[in-house]
């Protein structure tokens, strides 16, 4: 893929999350692409100094929440499909404190905690002494700290979408929404499953076929099978 | 189609020395404060803008 079709890739993905935002909470600004040279691009909203901007969230329109968000892209091994490599999801408090209070990341690069895990930033008591005893035990674990902990949801595929992101901040947290809210949670879900669905039978093939065979359909097998799906088999 | 920034790498790589500059630690710092869950709320607070910078520069150590 050149250079710029790599870019009108990564604009078009912008103006995607764009649109879905912007047509799930008010307020919203648009998602930009920075890059220094393709196929590394980075979408988020940011502020006029480069920083990825605190975005707002109103419960009775009053701005008492903010949330961020990061989507570091490029391209996968065959260069022809957009890749999310890492992206990120927090919200916090609108008042002066930047610590999160929940936060979502997903890190397809990530060889230690899972690909895709969520962190609270919250503390129970009885958590911190049940980790206190594998630091007893001389495990490598932080027990004052229970956001130290990752949360694994599904790995690369079966990750939450952004979809599911801003329906937590709807009926989770129950912050305001513009009238489209449904619709734009749905077409945008709509397309990450789609999307999601299509990899999985990319990697997945000798399954996905057999199936298919089940179901009735006639399927005829390439002359070589790429070799795929162990990273989707194997990892959390 | 959405807006592109295009940024060079020194303006990346100053960036994230102003960063580290007013938080008065060096990276090597920041990470470590990380990895031990010891961030505070203006470090959290640039999390996210220093692994971006450090995937545009195509680097391979990001904050955990």
């Amino acid at each position: 893929m050149s250079e710029h079709a790599a870019l009108a890739a990564a604009q078009a993905f912008a103006a995607e999350l764009t649109e879905t935002v912007q047509g799930v909470l008010p307020g919203s600004p648009s998602f930009q692409a920075m890059l220094v040279v393709p196929p590394h691009v980075q979408v988020s909203v940011f502020d006029p100094t480069g920083k990825i901007a605190k975005l707002p969230l109103f419960i009775s329109g009053e701005h008492v929440g903010d949330w961020r968000l990061s989507m570091s892209v490029n391209f996968d091994h065959s260069g022809e499909y957009l890749k999310v490599i890492r992206s990120a999801f927090t919200l916090m408090m609108a008042e002066n404190d930047s610590i999160p209070l929940v936060r979502y990341e997903f890190d397809d690069l990530m060889r230690t905690a899972p690909i895709a895990h969520w962190q609270f930033h919250a503390e129970r008591g009885a958590f911190s002494h049940l980790l206190g005893f594998a630091r007893s035990a001389g495990k490598k674990v932080t027990p004052y700290s229970l956001s130290s902990l990752h949360f694994p949801v599904g790995g690369a595929r079966m990750r939450p979408g952004v979809d599911d992101l801003l329906e937590f901040l709807v009926k989770e947290c129950h912050f305001d929404t513009v009238e489209t809210w449904r619709t734009s949670i749905l077409a945008s879900r709509d397309r990450y499953r789609r999307i999601q669905a299509r990899t999985i039978a990319r990697d997945m093939q000798e399954e996905v076929a057999a199936t298919l065979v089940e179901a009735g359909w006639k399927v005829t097998p390439p002359e070589t099978l790429p070799e795929a799906g162990s990273k989707f088999l194997t990892r959390w | 189609m959405a807006p592109v920034i295009e940024v060079t790498r020194e303006a990346l790589l100053e960036r994230r020395r102003a960063i580290l500059d007013d938080l008065g630690l060096t990276l090597e710092e920041y990470l470590a404060r990380a990895r031990a869950s010891a961030l505070s709320g203006r470090e959290w607070d640039v999390r996210d803008d220093l692994d971006y910078i450090a995937f545009l520069l195509d680097e391979s150590e990001f904050v955990d």
